[in-house]
């Protein structure tokens, strides 16, 4: 076949449509088809050039396939991922590298796979990758937490199964993408997958998966995603946040509490659902200097004599405020501005 | 004293000469990674990352370069060398300055 050197107009047209198509494979909630699933997994294994898996154990989440693994680790397992999935999609990335132009490839992935990625595997893969590491980690040991290097991840690898699918049914790259049958059966049929040699372990989908307007994990009264064991992970605006935050209601909210948050992500959600001004006047804040979109907050904190110093500013990018606190002998906002970044001059000729 | 001639977030670079004896980072090209999102401040284009006594640096080539994360706007790197640095905070519960954590 002759390189394709540029998609017709009938081609890009289907673009978006194929973009719709694996973000609905990528965000379904529905239940895995099991019977679909098993023909995708034995697929997988035969193309990796490995014996199909003799059993297949059922999870209800990425964390079931981690434990379960976990609750077997005495029979030796051997992961077999770099077999069914990395070398598979290197070879692929190969073939249909040759052939097509490179501003084909360049403008497929931008339309299509880079969509897709956002949503699907920044912000729902992500989150359900560190939450299960996390998770793991903690319930059993640190090591096991590998079990979320060692997945194939089935739905969540829709945005780059959504770049070669477009490739071979629209431009009809069939030969150099025969590799991935399996791949794309499975993505459309369950959740994550953990194979080993005779033995997979297979997730069902979530449940709920929820997103914001700007494609990031979120839910304001109940966890952005669930799965149906139970592994669920609560987010405000792709932050994954602890469960109290989403389910109290704004109101009930102690301000305070956005002082004790160590983590800059969560309080700056903190202060999005509590709002910046109840803050203000929850900690009874003097606003000692202004700059711009910068205040600089002097305030005594609760239960203490400690004067605290503290910087609201807008976040440029979102416009979203954020306070973080500073060294306790700042008076000017441009004081502040240095003391963050250890004491070097801020002028910043792009600031995002 | 150095200047900060851009600010990505929580990130900021500093114009400066890389150390002779910094080293080549080819594993990676995450500069910061957040903890509670998974998002990653990543430096793309032309452009090599070198590490040296826990501080990293940024060479950026005749082509030039950005950094890209998925909630800031993207920064244009211009050809030359910087150091990256991660913006601090006074935490008063712990009575002591500390890398913001996100």
């Amino acid at each position: 076949m002759s390189k394709i050197n540029e998609l017709t107009s009938a081609q890009k047209a289907l673009l978006p449509i194929y973009c719709d198509r694996w973000m609905a494979v990528g965000l379904s909630t529905m239940p895995a088809n099991r019977e679909q699933a098993e023909k995708a997994i034995n697929e997988i294994y035969l193309i990796g050039g490995l014996k199909p898996p003799t059993k297949i154990i059922w999870t209800g989440s990425p964390l079931g396939n981690a434990l379960a693994r976990v609750a077997l680790q005495n029979k030796n397992l051997a992961s077999v991922r770099n077999s069914v999935g990395i070398s598979v999609r290197d070879s692929v990335w190969i073939s249909v590298g040759i052939s097509v132009r490179d501003s084909v490839w360049d403008s497929v992935r931008d339309s299509v796979r880079d969509s897709v990625r956002d949503s699907v595997w920044d912000s729902v893969r992500d989150s359900v990758r560190n939450s299960v590491g996390i998770s793991v980690g903690i319930s059993v040991e640190i090591s096991v937490g590998n079990s979320v290097w060692d997945s194939v991840y089935g739905q969540h690898d829709a945005h780059w199964l959504s770049f070669y699918d477009y490739f071979r049914v629209v431009c009809g790259l069939v030969e150099e993408t025969e590799q991935l049958q399996g791949l794309f059966l499975f993505a459309q049929s369950a959740g994550w997958a953990l194979p080993h040699e005779k033995i997979c372990f297979v997730s069902e989908r979530p449940n709920i998966c929820k997103l914001n307007e700007a494609n990031k994990i979120h839910c304001s009264n109940g966890p952005a995603i669930a799965y149906p064991d139970g592994f669920m992970i609560y987010a405000l605006n792709g932050v994954r946040v602890p469960g109290n935050i989403v389910m109290t209601p704004a109101e009930e909210l102690d301000p305070r509490l956005i002082l004790s948050e160590p983590n800059s992500e969560v309080r700056r959600e903190l202060v999005r659902k509590i709002g910046v001004e109840r803050f203000i006047t929850a900690i009874d804040a003097k606003i000692i200097d202004r700059y711009e979109d910068y205040e600089l907050l002097k305030f005594k904190m609760p239960k203490s004599n400690t004067i605290a110093v503290y910087l609201k500013m807008k976040n440029p990018s979102i416009g979203v405020y954020h306070v973080e606190g500073v060294f306790p002998n700042i008076r000017t906002v441009q004081q502040a501005l240095e003391w963050r970044v250890k004491g070097n001059t801020w002028n910043p000729k792009q600031l995002t | 004293m150095k200047e900060v001639i851009l600010a990505q977030g929580d990130v900021y670079l500093l114009k400066v000469s890389i150390p002779a004896k910094a080293k080549l980072v080819t594993t990676t090209n995450v500069i910061a990674k957040g903890e509670a999102t998974g998002h990653a401040h990543t430096a793309e284009g032309d452009v090599e990352i070198y590490e040296r006594n826990g501080t990293m640096y940024l060479r950026v080539g005749p082509i030039g370069g950005t950094i890209q994360h998925q909630e800031h706007e993207l920064v244009t790197l211009t050809p030359g060398d910087y150091e990256i640095g991660i913006v601090q905070e006074y935490d008063y519960f712990a009575e002591e300055a500390r890398r913001v954590q996100d």
